[in-house]
């Protein structure tokens, strides 16, 4: 680490908190969707439910304050409170990357992690993503990532991923994977501490496991039409508008199957994922591009491995992309999975930084447009919900309208 | 690869880019408030304002079409917009074409600037339309003449045309053109034009502002028309006629400063203050290294951009004040450092490195103009 840089690293950690403060302020308007605020309707007391952590921490919240906190403002103000200390805990990952990293290769991951904020700032700012639930699932992922990393209480992360799955058991699809492929990577390249690793991998797969699937097949409320009201009353009082999420309380409560009026979001996801993939096709083949040369290096069947859960991890997503409709949630967790999971190989593999340095110091050579790639994907963000984002959601809305007819809506 | 097919990507990507800016801006929509722009016309003698409206008001004489409708005025709106990056294109061609080859990555820097702080002004469905739209048109013709060294007489014309499209061209987008011509040495008859350009968009001016007294636009004339166009949802009612008039003029006496257009005018200001800090320090730099017989011209090259400002004393649309204001310094700042000014290319240099050694991740001062999109008044 070059003590050198040190005022540069201090400079940079003040810009990205500037940085985000102004795109959290450009996005943040005090409205959110009803689903961030129902949400916080439901807790254990109605029995140990889905989704059901983040409404007993707040109904907790309101047994030790002295003044109710389960209204509208007490809600609007628990999701601002639980937004401020995400982001001290994506700050305290990238100074620790930073701190981290040699000054030479600083240049790259700083762009890397600046895109990171960017899109976390603006996204959870929004009003469609403000309090959403994600934010906290990146969060743990994020304090695994610093214990891994930092080598201390590792055995934590047993206890932070199932705290996350009882946030929402989508946990193990969209953010547990930076967890476990940091874990697949401790076990392949740290031997000293392989069995420890193992064990902790082992342990929080399981556990997750098991949570996963009693959540999602067995949790809803047995009771539900009987607590609907009471529940659905409460939701309304946190809304600053007095809606509450219907379609989330009739899943969690009374076990309806979303999936079969579902089918035109699919067709409209189709097609804005497409329409996504073909703006964004310069860093798919970039993407590919370093991985190529990544496998090119390696030679060990075990290394070869441990490329292939890093550079494959996201493919985790794969069930959300097939079954749920949220696509802007999804690439959210796939653009942060990529980010968190780059930035700490590159402070842990020489190999990998070396690869992704020669690159895109080639790229910067070859192209004299290469600040253009760095403006470029600023557009797409914030990422949206149903829609990924304001572009394709719009270029989709026409193609559909014109051409496609999709869907109807 | 090599520097042609380079350069194509360059383009194809920056056209790419607008595109991009468009749909994440537009809203598919035009507001009625834009309508006074084609229903003021010459039909009752000479008005402020009245030249898009006259010449929309003869295409729609002369052709089958019903021009005079909510659709044709948002097809010509948008197909103005396609213009408006047509000519942002062309001029970033011209302006990296024309570098030197050792400049053109720091005229490249600019252009970049210049994309992410103007591009989206238009797209908003109550800035699409606009006389400023018209305006601004104008103005980077004007600009093109210059920066490509092309027909030179046309601009005194174009001076003309832009101060009929509305009297406050002169304030807007005069002191730029006029800088540029009087205060650079890059053309033989650059100072004739400049001060014909002058003389002409003055008197064309005062005409205007006389006539906006004594012939204003006649508010049931709005109104009827309004309503005829929008299919009687011509939703401004009687206090949007109203004002009408004052629209077409470019002195208003509107100081009403501290209302919603003037608070976000002043975030909008304070959120640009990186840049004008970087600015400010580029022209420090600047003027200590002009020899004393250039000093004068530069310095009022500095300040002319300010004169700007004088149009928010006037009118309550502060954000197209600070467009212009925006466009004035990048404008200046590339077509100096295409047409090789030999201070001006030095100090872009530095300072463009300087921020490159001083600023990690110096992108940021590229990518934080797009996060603030789309301006919209």
């Amino acid at each position: 680490m070059s003590k050198l840089n040190y005022n540069n690293k201090k400079l940079y950690m003040l810009l990205m908190i500037v940085l985000a403060v102004i795109c959290f302020l450009r996005y943040y308007t005090g409205d959110t969707d009803s689903y961030n605020t129902t949400i916080l309707a439901l807790n254990y007391t109605i029995g140990f439910t889905s989704r059901g952590l983040i409404g007993t921490v707040f109904l907790g919240l309101d047994k030790i304050t002295p003044f109710s906190i389960m209204n509208a403002t007490g809600a609007r103000m628990f999701l601002l409170g639980s937004t401020v200390v995400f982001f001290i805990i994506v700050f305290l990952f990238i100074a620790m990357i930073i701190k981290r990293c040699e000054e030479k290769h600083l240049a790259k991951i700083e762009l890397l992690l600046m895109f990171l904020v960017i899109a976390l700032a603006t996204t959870f700012s929004d009003s469609g993503n403000f309090g959403r639930v994600d934010m906290y699932m990146i969060a743990i992922s994020l304090v695994s990532v610093m214990l891994i990393v930092w080598q201390k209480c590792e055995w934590l992360i047993i206890l932070l991923t199932a705290i996350a799955v009882m946030i929402h058991q989508g946990y193990v699809f969209m953010y547990y994977n930076i967890v476990l492929v940091l874990l697949l990577v401790k076990i392949i390249s740290d031997k000293s501490k392989r069995i420890k690793y193992i064990i902790i991998f082992a342990l929080s797969l399981i556990i997750c496991s098991v949570l996963f699937l009693y959540l999602e097949l067995f949790s809803h409320a047995s009771n539900g039409a009987e607590i609907y009201d009471s529940v659905a009353a409460l939701a309304s009082s946190l809304a600053s508008d007095g809606e509450f999420h219907k379609t989330l309380l009739a899943h969690e409560l009374l076990g309806v199957d979303l999936s079969g009026v579902e089918h035109e979001f699919h067709m409209k996801n189709l097609a804005e994922i497409i329409l996504l993939s073909v703006f964004l096709l310069p860093y798919i083949i970039m993407f590919f591009k370093v991985m190529v040369r990544t496998f090119k290096k390696v030679e060990s069947g075990a290394d070869k491995f441990m490329y292939l859960a890093v550079y494959a991890g996201s493919l985790t997503m794969l069930p959300d992309y097939l079954i749920k409709v949220d696509y802007g949630r999804w690439v959210m967790s796939t653009v942060a999975y990529y980010v968190v999971v780059f930035a700490v190989m590159y402070i842990w593999d020489e190999r990998f930084k070396t690869v992704l340095v020669s690159y895109l110091d080639e790229v910067k050579q070859r192209y004299s447009f290469y600040p253009l790639l760095i403006l470029y994907p600023v557009l797409f963000v914030p990422f949206l919900d149903v829609n990924i984002d304001s572009i394709t959601a719009i270029i989709g809305h026409v193609a559909n309208r014109e051409i496609l007819h999709w869907w109807t809506f | 690869m090599n520097s042609k097919k380079n350069s194509l990507i360059l383009y194809g990507f920056i056209a790419l880019i607008f595109i991009m800016i468009y749909f994440r801006s537009t809203s598919f929509a035009l507001g009625y408030e834009n309508f006074i722009v084609y229903i003021n016309n010459y039909d009752d003698g000479f008005r402020a304002g009245g030249l898009v409206g006259a010449v929309w008001g003869f295409l729609d004489s002369v052709t089958s079409w019903d021009l005079m409708s909510y659709v044709w005025v948002y097809r010509i709106s948008k197909i103005m917009l396609v213009i408006y990056y047509a000519l942002m294109l062309l001029i970033i061609v011209i302006a990296i074409r024309k570098s030197a080859k050792e400049d053109k990555k720091y005229t490249q820097i600019m252009v970049y600037l210049f994309i992410a702080l103007v591009a989206s002004m238009f797209c908003n469905f109550i800035s699409l339309g606009s006389f400023d739209m018209y305006m601004s048109i104008i103005m980077l013709l004007s600009f093109i003449l210059l920066l490509s060294g092309k027909a030179l007489f046309l601009i005194p014309i174009l001076s003309i045309v832009g101060v009929l499209i509305h009297p406050s061209y002169l304030i807007k987008c005069m002191p730029l053109i006029i800088v540029l011509l009087l205060c650079t040495k890059t053309y033989k008859a650059g100072k004739i034009m400049g001060i014909i350009s002058l003389i002409v968009s003055a008197v064309a001016f005062v005409l205007s502002e006389v006539f906006a007294f004594l012939n204003p636009i006649n508010t049931n004339e709005v109104l009827i028309k309004g309503n005829f166009m929008t299919e009687g949802t011509f939703d401004y009612g009687e206090h949007y006629a109203l004002i009408a008039p004052s629209k077409c003029s470019a002195i208003t006496f509107n100081w009403s400063f501290f209302d919603r257009a003037g608070v976000n005018l002043i975030l909008y200001t304070v959120a640009l203050i990186p840049f004008v800090i970087i600015m400010i320090q580029f022209f420090r730099r600047l003027n200590s290294s002009l020899d004393k017989q250039d000093s004068l011209r530069y310095k009022i090259m500095e300040i002319m951009g300010l004169v700007i400002i004088v149009e928010a004393f006037f009118k309550a649309d502060f954000i197209f004040v600070l467009y212009f204001i925006i466009m004035y310094y990048i404008l200046m700042l590339i077509y100096l450092n295409s047409t090789k000014d030999k201070y001006y290319v030095a100090q872009i240099k530095d300072t463009i490195e300087g921020l490159k050694q001083n600023v990690p991740v110096s992108y940021v001062l590229l990518i934080y103009p797009m996060i603030l999109l789309p301006m919209a008044r």
